[in-house]
């Protein structure tokens, strides 16, 4: 399996969730599907009552205030994180994580000095597409480091770090939360292990693309917005 | 290609795994899949638990059903989005795994504390220098005989991050250049040198390097959009509040027709024409024009020249006089009936002004909630949303650093 092939397999599989659900966050995780731009239709569906008297319901501007947008980690953020998580930010080699990152500066549109620009909000295309691919090449790294107190110290729970899989292939629930930023639960641990599962165990090689899969769309997942 | 295809197929079952929570059964904002049935506690992976969401209602208040109802607490949410705001950097397992192993009514006190920690960190340091960045839209080194551009943004991350009032950004006559050490994440002392008693960022030679421009049209869209929130693409600068109108049809600005310079003898006539044409600058320069000659005297490189240093974009490019912006005894102003002088009277003006108060109030939050920049973005904020903050904001002592914690806090902010 090529890394491009993997590529476009993982980028199929968050862009048509993300198309079906208007946001891979928000079908992930609850948040926003998209601007929210008046009331919740699907709130209201389920209201008892129907619709709110107008007077009673906040505005459109109100409700849309109060709610988390979908958050983009910052150029130099990612570095941050993916580094405490066992990946080598600094390696040079071209399709290395490192690499990719230090190449994407212009796609994660970081201004030049004196471009009166900053850093974007908001993901384009262009930057979730590298995104992606660093995430997919930083798999291997996070799966041969994150049990290492040294190379992974975010990783570390009660003096104890971890790995990625356990001795059956199965998904560490707190290597998993420690790549979401957020506790895992039953069903991010379903995610995970539902494509380590397809693997064919008497195939080591495709147990491989299958874990690193896995990290990479759990990463994909937590970290980015459509 | 077996295993290509394999692969495609395995990764298509996941996108429809995950396209399934588009059901109006909102999932669990801890939760990958969204196939109902989230339970409190059991429902974790032994690596944490969700939290409850039974009793969470939304802050519309009354009988609205919204989407702001539908929202779920999550303490453990809220930290992982305030880490990579306040220190570039998801919470360690340990300190998730803390707060998810606290009880219910530790939670709230525990995400404190580590919003308080993490504002003590040198990461956060860096990360105000770098929210500044954005919202100066400037940053880096001198170069090339000209200034440095990040005096301004650390500047203002100084301020933010000692809890110094946010007016002093304004109205500061010592230190407004200070230097950050990107290695250690300290703030040194520093001087602006570029010719002029300093009156906060006013006066930053980087800002008036890099917003260099004719008339300085280019400075006032600065600090137009950077302490108003406007953008300089709005039709009007400062809509009239009054139905009087004095100008042609279309006129809208709060100032009087003809206060800004026209007619058949000026370089540039602002008041040319009549009808929509005209109007579509004078809806503007109205306002422009009784502020750009306040900075005029900044040339190319920020330094304070004792005449203008910025030109007329005619043919010839002459340097611009007093009356290429206003006629003869027209005042500079920060905005109608608020007459400055100079730059120390303009930053009192503006320290005073609650418009720019609720604009820094505005900024914090819409960073804090991943909305994006106000400007860049177009996203504003509901006034009675800001409106708590923005009232202790006043009434203290105009902290940015507390205000940030208090948005963290908030009811919305610890709602997903």
């Amino acid at each position: 399996m090529s890394n491009r092939s993997l590529r476009r397999a993982l980028l199929v599989a968050v862009f048509l969730s993300a198309s079906a659900a208007s946001g891979v966050l928000g079908a992930l995780r609850g948040w926003p599907r998209g601007p929210a731009i008046g009331p919740d239709p699907c709130a209201l569906s389920k209201s008892p009552e129907g619709p709110p008297a107008p007077g009673d319901a906040p505005d459109d501007l109100e409700i849309d205030s109060r709610l988390h947008g979908c958050q983009r980690v910052p150029y130099t953020a990612l570095r941050t994180f993916l580094a405490a998580r066992g990946v080598d930010m600094d390696a040079a080699a071209p399709s290395s994580a490192g690499g990719l990152y230090t190449s994407a500066k212009v796609a994660f549109g970081v201004p030049p000095q004196g471009s009166r620009r900053s850093e974007p909000s908001f993901h384009s295309t262009a930057e979730a597409t590298k995104l992606f691919d660093i995430f997919l090449q930083a798999a291997p790294e996070i799966i041969d480091h994150i049990a290492d107190p040294v190379r992974a110290p975010a990783c570390v729970l009660d003096g104890q770090s971890r790995p990625m899989f356990d001795v059956t292939g199965a998904c560490v629930p707190e290597s998993v939360s420690c790549l979401l930023g957020r506790p895992a639960t039953k069903d991010d641990l379903a995610l995970c292990n539902s494509l380590v599962d397809k693997a064919s165990p008497e195939d080591p090689g495709d147990v491989a693309v299958k874990q690193r899969m896995a990290v990479a769309v759990l990463l994909g997942a937590g970290h980015t917005c459509e | 290609m077996d295993h290509e295809r394999k692969l495609t197929v395995t990764v298509l079952a996941v996108a429809v795994a995950l396209a399934q929570g588009t059901a109006c059964d909102r999932p669990d904002p801890n939760k990958l899949l969204g196939d109902g049935g989230a339970g409190t506690g059991g429902d974790s992976a032994g690596a944490g638990a969700t939290e409850s969401t039974s009793e969470a209602t939304g802050s519309g208040g009354g009988a609205a059903t919204s989407a702001l109802d539908a929202r779920t607490l999550s303490y453990t949410e809220a930290l992982r989005s305030a880490s990579f705001k306040l220190v570039g950097d998801a919470p360690s397992l340990q300190e998730m795994m803390d707060l998810d192993r606290a009880s219910d009514a530790d939670k709230p006190a525990v995400y404190e504390a580590m919003i308080d920690e993490r504002m003590q960190r040198p990461a956060f340091r860096h990360r105000m220098v770098d929210f500044w960045r954005g919202v100066f839209r400037m940053g880096g080194p001198a170069l090339g005989g000209m200034p440095s551009l990040d005096t301004a943004p650390v500047f203002a991350a100084k301020i933010t991050v000692e809890g110094r009032p946010f007016t002093d950004l304004l109205t500061a006559q010592t230190g407004t250049c200070p230097m950050f050490d990107e290695a250690t994440g300290a703030f040194s002392e520093g001087s602006c040198d570029n010719g002029i008693t300093p009156t906060g960022i006013l006066t930053d030679p980087g800002v008036h390097a890099l917003y260099y421009g004719n008339m300085a049209f280019r400075r006032t869209r600065f600090f137009h959009e950077t302490f108003l929130c406007r953008s300089a693409t709005e039709a009007v600068a400062e809509p009239r509040q009054s139905a009087t109108n004095d100008g042609p049809p279309g006129y809208a600005s709060a100032w009087a027709w003809g206060t800004i310079t026209g007619g058949p003898g000026a370089l540039v006539d602002f008041l040319a024409g009549s009808g929509q044409d005209s109007v579509i600058c004078a809806n503007c320069h109205a306002t422009w024009n009784h502020r750009a000659p306040l900075w005029a005297n900044f040339d190319e490189a920020g330094q304070y020249q004792p005449l203008i240093a910025v030109h007329v974009p005619t043919a010839d490019l002459p340097f611009a006089k007093r009356s290429d912006w206003l006629p003869k005894n027209e005042s500079t102003a920060w905005k109608s009936g608020v007459t400055v002088a100079d730059l120390p009277e303009l930053g009192a003006a503006m320290a005073a002004d609650p418009e720019v108060h609720a604009c820094a109030v505005a900024r914090l939050w819409n960073y804090a909630m991943s909305r994006g920049d106000l400007v860049e973005t177009g996203k504003k904020v509901s006034p009675e949303v800001i409106a708590p903050f923005v009232a202790t904001f006043e009434q203290g002592d105009r902290d940015l650093l507390k205000t940030l914690k208090a948005i963290l806090l908030s009811d919305d902010f610890v709602r997903f």
